[in-house]
């Protein structure tokens, strides 16, 4: 993981029609909504949600924004809560038929795929692995004494 | 269960490495803390100017000043960047989580069609 997005890819035995319909459905048990303590979902281009996850014995509330819906190829959204200190994150989720099946990927980012966002990603892979070298021989220098 | 404890901001910290100097002090400092004067001497410039990138990567949380007797030193502080997307980290799980009920919803949908 590169430290600035996640991306996650399955291949689901459905048609992206199908798989689209159920992750904007905030009640299908086969949804990225289920579960939760309660979802107020607008999946339209600018609606809203709001989406309450319990977790580790708290309630951890999620709002967002809807910036793209286009059935079936893919939704996107803003991500917004306590865990992003306030930041809007984004989630990408995108569906490439494959036959039968689909290739669904998720993408969880702190900063959109635009010409910024990818000096963001840039500038962050080099100063990680920059500190990550400063680091490794930094603990086999202490690991001497 | 992953800490977090305060993170950088992004822009500040990104904004402090996009310039080539900086980056040269990062790299610098990324093989050991040094005395900023020794830092500072392969750099055509003044010591003022080159303390000028010194604070804006102070205050991007990159680097910190410490004194040993006499001297000015300059190490890497790591703690922020660290941190940084500690937020992802947590959400990983979460993600995974999802696309596997997404997977097993429909592969049980399959499984009831045969």
């Amino acid at each position: 993981m590169n430290f600035v997005d996640i991306t996650i890819a399955r291949t689901i035995p459905a048609s992206a029609e199908k798989i689209f319909d159920v992750w904007i459905d905030p009640k299908s048990p086969g949804g990225p909504w289920f579960g939760a303590e309660r979802v107020i979902l607008d999946p339209v281009v600018d609606g809203l949600f709001y989406f309450a996850f319990k977790h580790e014995g708290r309630i951890w509330p999620h709002y967002g924004r809807f910036t793209q819906v286009d059935r079936p190829r893919l939704v996107e959204y803003t991500w917004m809560s306590e865990a992003t200190k306030g930041a809007e994150s984004i989630v990408t989720f995108t569906l490439e038929p494959r036959g039968e099946q689909t290739e669904v990927t998720l993408r969880h980012s702190g900063v959109p795929d635009d010409e910024l966002g990818r000096r963001h990603k840039e500038g962050w892979t080099w100063i990680l692995s920059a500190l990550a070298d400063a680091f490794a021989s930094r603990r086999s220098a202490t690991s001497q004494t | 269960m992953v800490q977090c404890r305060a993170t950088a901001n992004i822009d500040t910290v990104t904004a402090a490495i996009s310039d080539r100097t900086r980056r040269a002090i990062v790299e610098r400092l990324a093989r050991g803390p040094a005395r900023i004067s020794d830092v500072a001497e392969p750099f055509s410039m003044s010591l003022t100017g080159f303390c000028k990138h010194v604070r804006v990567l102070e205050r991007a949380g990159l680097v910190r000043r410490s004194r040993r007797g006499r001297n000015k030193i300059l190490e890497l502080s790591p703690e922020p960047l660290r941190d940084v997307a500690c937020w992802l980290l947590k959400y990983e799980e979460f993600w995974n989580n999802r696309l596997d009920r997404l997977e097993q919803f429909f592969a049980k949908q399959k499984q009831k069609e045969k």
